[in-house]
C-alpha cells in the first residue's frame, strides 16, 4: 500500500467527518479565499434537520408552539441547565424529540425525508462517493450477534446516531427521563429482523414513554464493528412484518417500506404492494424486554 | 436552493441543475481542487468535470449529503489530474494518456481482492477516525481530506503551526499503530 493509496481511500471516509471538519472554519475560510465564491460555504453546512429526519419534525413543531408550551420550555431550560451542571449534556436531542412527540396531535404528521427520495443506493464507480451494504460473512453474523447481545444485556454501549453519543440502553432511557414532562422511558419488548436484507438482522426495541405505547422504536444495527442505534417515530415504522417490510404514515409515495442503511443513516425503499396484501403478511414476534437470556438471538 | 431541489433537477435532466450546483457549491469544489492542484485552470477543469460526473451519476444515484458527494468527486478527479500531471512531468509522452484511456476498458480498474481490501481499509479508517477526539478528527480530515496546509489549519483552529504539526504527527503515529494492529 502506498501513501497515494491511503490518500485515495481517505477520500471515501464518512461524509459526516468531511462536513464536520469545516464547521468551525467557515468564517476563516471566507477571509482567506478571495478567489472563489465562498459565499456558498454557509449553505454547505447542513442544518440538523437536513441530517436527521426527526429534526425536520422538530422544526415544524417549533413553528406551531402554543402558549401553553412556554411553561414546558422554561422547565426544559431549567432541566437542561441542571443536566449540564450534572455533566449530562446529552438530553437535548431527547428534549427536542419528546417535545415534538407531546405536540404531535396539534398538527398533521409531516415527514420530510432528507434525501427527498426513497431509492436504494447504487454504487457509483466514477464518484466512488458512497458504499453499498455488503453481504454478511459468517464472522460478521457472529460478531453482530455477540455485540447485540452485549448491548441488550446492558454490558456494552451502542452509538446513538440521534444524539451522537455512546450509551447503554439504560442510559438511553435515563437520558429520556431527564426531559421535563417525561416520567418514564422504558423498553418493553424487542424483536429481530433483517431490515435491510444484508443477512445480519437488526434488533428493534419498543419504546414506552409515560403511558404512550406509540412513541416509536429504537433500531440497533451492527455496523462498522460497532452497534449503532436509530430512533424511529412510531409513524416512521410500525406494523413490522416478518419479511422486514413495515408501514409508515404521511409519505405520499406509499405506505409500505423497507430500509437500507449506509454511513449516512437510513433510507426508505418503497415497496409496491396493495395495503390489503401487506396486512395479510405475518407480523414479527415480539419478546419481553428485558429478557432472561438472549442466547437464541437470530435463531 | 435546497439540495433536494437541485437533485430533483438532475433527475428531471434539467441543465439548470449544473447552474444551481455551481452557484451553491462551485466555490467549495474549487477550493478542494485548488488545494490539490494549486493551479487555477486545472482546478476549474476539475470543477467542471465534477459537474459532468454528477450529471452522469444522478440519476440513478441519489446522494444523501450532496456537498460531501460533490466534494468526494472533486477530490478524486483532482487527485487523478494531479497524478497525471506528475506522470507527464516525469516521462511525458503518450503513455500516461494511453493508460488513462485504457482504464475505461477495465470494468472495475482493480481486482475484487483489491476492492475488498480497500473497503476494509476504509472501514478501519472510519473506525479509527470515530475513536479520535473531535478536534483531532477535524484536523486530520482538514489535512488529509481537504489537503489544507498546516498553516491554514492553525489559522482555522486558532492553534500555532507547531501545535498542529505535533498533533498531526501524533495522529499519524496512532494511525500507523492502528493499521499495523489491523494487519496492514
Amino acid at each position: 500500500m502506498t501513501a497515494m493509496d491511503l490518500l485515495e481511500v481517505i477520500g471515501s471516509i464518512r461524509s459526516s467527518y468531511i462536513l464536520e471538519a469545516k464547521h468551525a472554519s467557515v468564517e476563516k475560510a471566507k477571509e482567506n479565499l478571495s478567489f472563489c465564491n465562498v459565499h456558498c460555504m454557509d449553505e454547505l453546512l447542513p442544518s440538523r434537520s437536513e441530517k436527521e429526519p426527526r429534526y425536520s419534525q422538530v422544526d415544524q413543531s417549533k413553528k406551531q408552539k402554543k402558549n401553553g408550551l412556554k411553561l414546558l420550555i422554561l422547565s426544559a431550560a431549567a432541566g437542561l441547565l441542571l443536566a449540564v451542571l450534572a455533566g449530562r449534556g446529552t438530553i437535548a436531542g431527547w428534549a427536542d424529540y419528546f417535545e415534538t412527540f407531546l405536540n404531535r396531535t396539534e398538527k398533521p404528521y409531516q415527514y420530510t425525508q432528507p434525501t427527498g427520495t426513497t431509492q436504494a443506493y447504487t454504487e457509483t464507480t466514477a464518484a466512488n462517493a458512497e458504499t453499498t451494504a455488503t453481504q454478511a460473512e459468517p464472522n460478521d453474523l457472529e460478531a453482530a450477534r455477540e455485540n447485540l447481545i452485549s448491548v441488550l444485556s446492558g454490558e456494552r454501549t451502542f452509538f446513538d446516531r440521534g444524539n451522537e453519543i455512546s450509551v447503554t440502553i439504560e442510559k438511553y432511557c435515563a437520558d429520556g427521563e431527564e426531559v421535563p414532562g417525561v416520567n418514564s422511558v422504558k423498553i418493553t419488548k424487542y424483536t429481530s429482523v433483517d431490515l435491510d436484507q444484508d443477512e445480519v438482522p437488526e434488533i428493534i426495541l419498543w419504546i414506552l414513554v409515560n403511558q404512550y405505547s406509540d412513541y416509536g422504536t429504537l433500531v440497533l444495527r451492527f455496523q462498522d464493528n460497532q452497534v449503532e442505534g436509530y430512533t424511529f417515530w412510531y409513524r416512521q415504522l410500525f406494523e413490522l412484518k416478518q419479511d422486514s417490510t413495515f408501514s409508515t404514515s404521511g409519505d405520499e409515495a406509499g405506505r409500505v417500506k423497507s430500509l437500507t442503511f449506509d454511513e449516512e443513516g437510513w433510507h426508505y425503499v418503497d415497496i409496491d404492494i396493495a395495503d390489503q396484501q401487506q396486512d395479510l403478511k405475518e407480523g414479527v414476534v415480539w419478546f419481553d424486554y428485558p429478557g432472561e437470556d438472549y442466547s437464541d438471538l437470530f435463531e | 436552493m435546497e439540495d433536494n431541489q437541485i437533485i430533483d433537477l438532475y433527475f428531471a435532466r434539467s441543465e439548470q441543475a449544473i447552474k444551481e450546483t455551481d452557484i451553491k457549491y462551485g466555490g467549495y469544489c474549487y477550493n478542494i481542487a485548488y488545494h490539490i492542484l494549486t493551479n487555477r485552470e486545472d482546478a476549474e477543469e476539475s470543477v467542471n468535470d465534477t459537474y459532468m460526473a454528477a450529471w452522469r451519476n444522478i440519476p440513478p444515484h441519489y446522494p444523501s449529503v450532496f456537498a460531501a458527494f460533490l466534494g468526494k468527486i472533486t477530490r478524486n478527479i483532482s487527485l487523478d489530474r494531479w497524478k497525471n500531471r506528475k506522470a507527464q512531468k516525469r516521462g511525458g509522452g503518450e503513455v500516461p494518456i494511453a493508460l488513462e484511456e485504457l482504464k475505461t476498458c477495465i470494468p472495475s480498474g482493480e481486482s475484487p481482492e483489491q476492492t475488498l481490501e480497500r473497503r476494509e481499509l476504509l472501514q478501519s479508517i472510519n473506525t479509527f477516525l470515530g475513536n479520535l477526539s473531535e478536534t483531532e478528527r477535524r484536523i486530520f480530515v482538514c489535512r488529509y481530506w481537504y489537503l489544507d496546509s498546516s498553516q491554514e489549519i492553525a489559522e482555522q483552529f486558532g492553534f500555532s503551526k507547531s501545535k498542529v504539526a505535533s498533533m498531526l504527527h501524533r495522529i499519524r503515529g496512532k494511525l500507523n499503530k492502528y493499521l499495523k494492529k489491523e494487519g496492514y
